[in-house]
């Protein structure tokens, strides 16, 4: 917990950097307008924090709302459900929200009165929230698990009002909980490129990702792009140093029998939550129905399977993405096998360093990609490589975020235990770790090959011919002429990712 | 589980499968992925044919992304050859890399080709193309266009897209010290800059907006497909010209492949693809009247040199932003 002193002296340091950091702005020469500049940073703040206050409010209540409702019909197909924005193309979710919400759109069409103009900053805040409450909602969900069963216990018997419970109960396991979750989103905001791109609809509603991308790739003023690259990952540090750190309390997992049997809510409450999950799916899953339905063309489908190129891509997509999901997870288990399972040796900010491998989402892919080209270009990697490389540390912040809190509290638990056996690092892992982790395991590797099978970054730099992928290939028949075979490999493309997803949903239920 | 590792296994293996044994005559291109090269396998496999060699294809998804490519890899660069550069880029990559004297005579372009080293292989003039579903009244001019029209308009952003960047020297070049007043007419009326020509076309077909910047030839890929509400208007004030060229770098280790190669790229067995599969003018009369499905009368060329673009894009571009930030 934060006490009011210490967040006002972290309030001043912030402010002391910040200003200190525009400084450093001055060093970059020949800029079209330091207008220009400004203007970029204050609408990347602007939009961003936007953009998170929303998401991070409506994932509250529905998190609440799909917790205390869980015996609905189909709870499990939901929780699902809510994954898919997170593994689909961003290009893929922002036309499918231009076919709903732009101006040929099904809500312009049914609605004369109330037209809705998507090109804007409107459109940019109904896109990250699409792309991140699901997200948000899901890290919720496992937290608010973690509230003591005694807590609702003793608010049964106290027979609390629910804005009572959520003062007492709920309140303070989130003020812990959802720093990390406010900056992750606010990083994720921050950073989306193809989303302003394409909804932002002048040079007022761009952020410094735009500018870093135009720099490296337009102008080739390489000095200038470092720069803003720099200023980016200042103010991304901030966060981490700013922000409390969360810190795991509970090891004790809630029933899913808990509130059927003990807790009772009222008409209101339950009508409510039924409400929000309602509308909060009608949001998510109307894009979603869209490119499926836009997808579902057999004619381009029977001359894809005839194209030779397609088979390529499809091969070099699974190499990928089943390559740095299992690399990704060795990777990760193996970090945290050194670094979580001696308690003895845990130091306070080991939690911060894990914490920083999300700087990596403060450069994406496409500028990480320059940048390793620079570094790497001579020594002739073949592009596959790089590209499975590129992507292993794309997804890695991920990895470690899911599975580090399992191993710390499994360490927690049974540490003493283990201690005393002095049970070895191969019995240990296998009859503690393994049996409690798997599933997990293999949460995290269908999130990490989901995510770089979507991954149009890297393959635009390093991929040619040889090394096309889905997306890559989506992307080329885009930009010529072929642009009725685009929603049918982006309906591909979502089913593979459906796929891995689908592992995952059958070895829980196993 | 193991059934998981094993076909793992064998995806590894194919793609191992995949290396080509390379010919000892062999060239390195980098192509701009839109080019027929790289859309049609057989007229790779007849050019290896014909001389006995191999050709190893490096596309990019634009002429931006070709450009950097050349610029990152600086003078250890391994292309032999250069396809897709737009000719505005020329007097940028002349500083970067050197290159080779061509010896093409003949290439058919509405204005007379000065520069030495590179060599146009294809033409197109840019154009807007109305949808004939959403609009009723449409602007026949420039000033028309900027003035009296009140339709949205889709186009590329100038500094992520080679088409938004002409479309500013277009402006540019018609309006000469007015072109700040004119954007600041057509701001309320563009939809939005997208990042390239894909997005923008694409948003286009989703009727997204009843005007978009592309060529002049795009109606033709839609009469070809029997969709026949697009077309386009000649404006009279004239329409820039969009070229893209070819080059043989002076570090190819290959010259006389190279030069057999640029020979071909400007032959008939090559141009005769560029009209229907990228939908934009060949350097060289196929026949005496325009491809079947391209207008029939070409609108005037509106050209600036390169090295005015290399020495005045900044301060273009400058100026659009100024206006589009406010």
């Amino acid at each position: 917990m934060v006490k009011c002193n210490d967040k006002m002296k972290r309030f001043i340091i912030l402010l002391i950097i910040l200003t200190l950091s525009s400084y450093f702005l001055l060093f970059i020469k020949n800029l079209p307008l330091n207008y220009y500049i400004m203007h970029t940073i204050f609408f990347s703040f602007k939009q961003s924090i936007l953009s998170t206050t929303i998401s991070i409010i409506v994932s509250i209540l529905l998190a609440r709302a799909l917790f205390r409702q869980n015996n609905i019909f189909g709870y499990k197909i939901i929780i699902n459900l809510l994954s898919i924005p997170i593994v689909l193309p961003t290009i893929v979710s922002v036309f499918s929200i231009i076919a709903i919400y732009g101006n040929q759109g099904l809500v312009n069409q049914f609605s004369k009165q109330i037209q809705i103009n998507i090109y804007g900053l409107n459109g940019i805040l109904i896109a990250h929230c699409f792309l991140n409450i699901p997200l948000a909602t899901r890290i919720l969900l496992q937290h608010f698990k973690e509230i003591p069963i005694e807590n609702w216990y003793l608010a049964k018997q106290l027979s609390l009002k629910p804005l009572y419970i959520f003062k007492f109960i709920e309140w303070p396991l989130l003020k812990q909980k959802l720093p990390p979750i406010i900056s992750l989103i606010f990083l994720l905001c921050f950073t989306s490129f193809t989303v302003i791109l394409i909804l932002g609809n002048s040079p007022k509603t761009n952020t410094i990702q735009v500018a870093i991308y135009q720099l490296i790739h337009f102008e080739y003023n390489i000095v200038n792009a470092i720069i803003l690259i720099i200023f980016q990952l200042i103010l991304g540090l901030l966060f981490f140093f700013i922000l409390p750190s969360s810190h795991i309390t509970s090891i004790n997992k809630i029933s899913q029998d808990f509130f059927k049997n003990f807790c009772t809510i009222n008409k209101l409450s339950h009508f409510f939550d039924v409400l929000i999950i309602v509308i909060c799916l009608i949001f998510i899953l109307t894009p979603i129905i869209c490119t499926i339905y836009s997808g579902i063309n057999t004619f381009v489908f029977k001359s894809l399977l005839c194209d030779i190129k397609f088979w390529y891509a499809v091969k070099n997509s699974l190499i990928i993405s089943i390559s740095t999901g299992t690399i990704t997870v060795l990777t990760s288990v193996s970090i945290l096998l050194v670094t979580r399972v001696n308690l003895d040796k845990q130091l306070a900010w080991f939690q911060k360093v894990e914490n920083f491998s999300f700087i990596v989402l403060l450069i994406p892919p496409i500028t990480f990609s320059g940048i390793y080209f620079i570094l790497f270009w001579q020594y002739q990697i073949p592009n596959i490589i790089t590209i499975i490389i590129i992507n292993i540390l794309m997804t890695m912040p991920f990895v470690l975020k899911i599975l580090s809190p399992s191993i710390y509290m499994l360490t927690k638990k049974y540490y003493l235990l283990y201690k005393s056996l002095d049970i070895k690092k191969w019995t240990k892992w296998k009859l503690i770790y393994w049996p409690n982790i798997k599933s997990n395991i293999i949460l995290s590797w269908s999130i990490s090959a989901s995510l770089s099978l979507r991954d149009l970054g890297a393959v635009c730099f390093f991929g040619g011919q040889s090394t096309i992928t889905i997306p890559a290939l989506m992307y080329q028949k885009l930009n010529s002429y072929n642009i009725e075979e685009v929603p049918v490999i982006a309906l591909i493309l979502t089913l593979f990712s459906l796929s891995f997803f689908y592992l995952t949903y059958r070895k829980k239920t196993q | 589980m193991r059934l998981f590792v094993y076909v793992y296994i064998n995806l590894i293996l194919l793609s191992f499968s995949n290396l080509n044994c390379q010919n000892e005559n062999h060239l390195n291109v980098y192509v701009h992925q839109y080019s027929a090269l790289n859309k049609n396998n057989n007229i790779k496999k007849q050019f290896e044919k014909l001389n006995n060699c191999t050709l190893n294809c490096m596309s990019f998804d634009s002429s931006a992304a070709l450009l950097s490519r050349i610029f990152l890899e600086g003078s250890k660069t391994k292309a032999d050859i250069i396809i897709g550069i737009d000719a505005n880029h020329i007097a940028k990559l002349k500083k970067i890399n050197s290159f080779l004297d061509h010896n093409i005579k003949n290439v058919n372009l509405p204005i007379t080709w000065k520069d030495k080293k590179f060599i146009p292989y294809s033409y197109a003039y840019l154009s807007f193309i109305f949808n004939k579903k959403l609009i009723d009244k449409y602007p026949k001019s420039m000033d028309e266009l900027v003035n009296n029209n009140n339709y949205k308009i889709i186009i590329p952003d100038p500094r992520t897209s080679t088409l938004g960047l002409n479309f500013t020297l277009w402006i540019k070049k018609i309006y000469k010290d007015q072109s700040s007043h004119v954007w600041k007419k057509l701001k309320p009326k563009i939809l939005t800059f997208t990042k390239g020509w894909g997005e923008a076309y694409g948003m286009f077909m989703k009727e997204e907006a009843p005007i978009v910047l592309s060529h002049s030839t795009s109606p033709a890929f839609h009469t070809y497909k029997k969709q026949n509400n697009f077309f386009s208007v000649n404006f009279p004030e004239g329409h820039y010209l969009q070229i893209r060229t070819a080059a043989i770098l002076k570090s190819s280790a290959n010259y006389e492949l190279a030069y057999k190669f640029l020979d071909f790229i400007t032959s008939k067995e090559y141009q005769k693809y560029i009209p229907h599969t990228n939908w934009i003018y060949p350097v060289i009369k196929l026949s005496n009247t325009p491809p079947s499905g391209f207008p029939t009368i070409e609108p005037k060329p509106l050209y600036f040199s390169s090295e005015y673009i290399h020495k005045n894009s900044p301060a273009i571009i400058h100026e659009w932003l100024n206006v589009m930030i406010k």
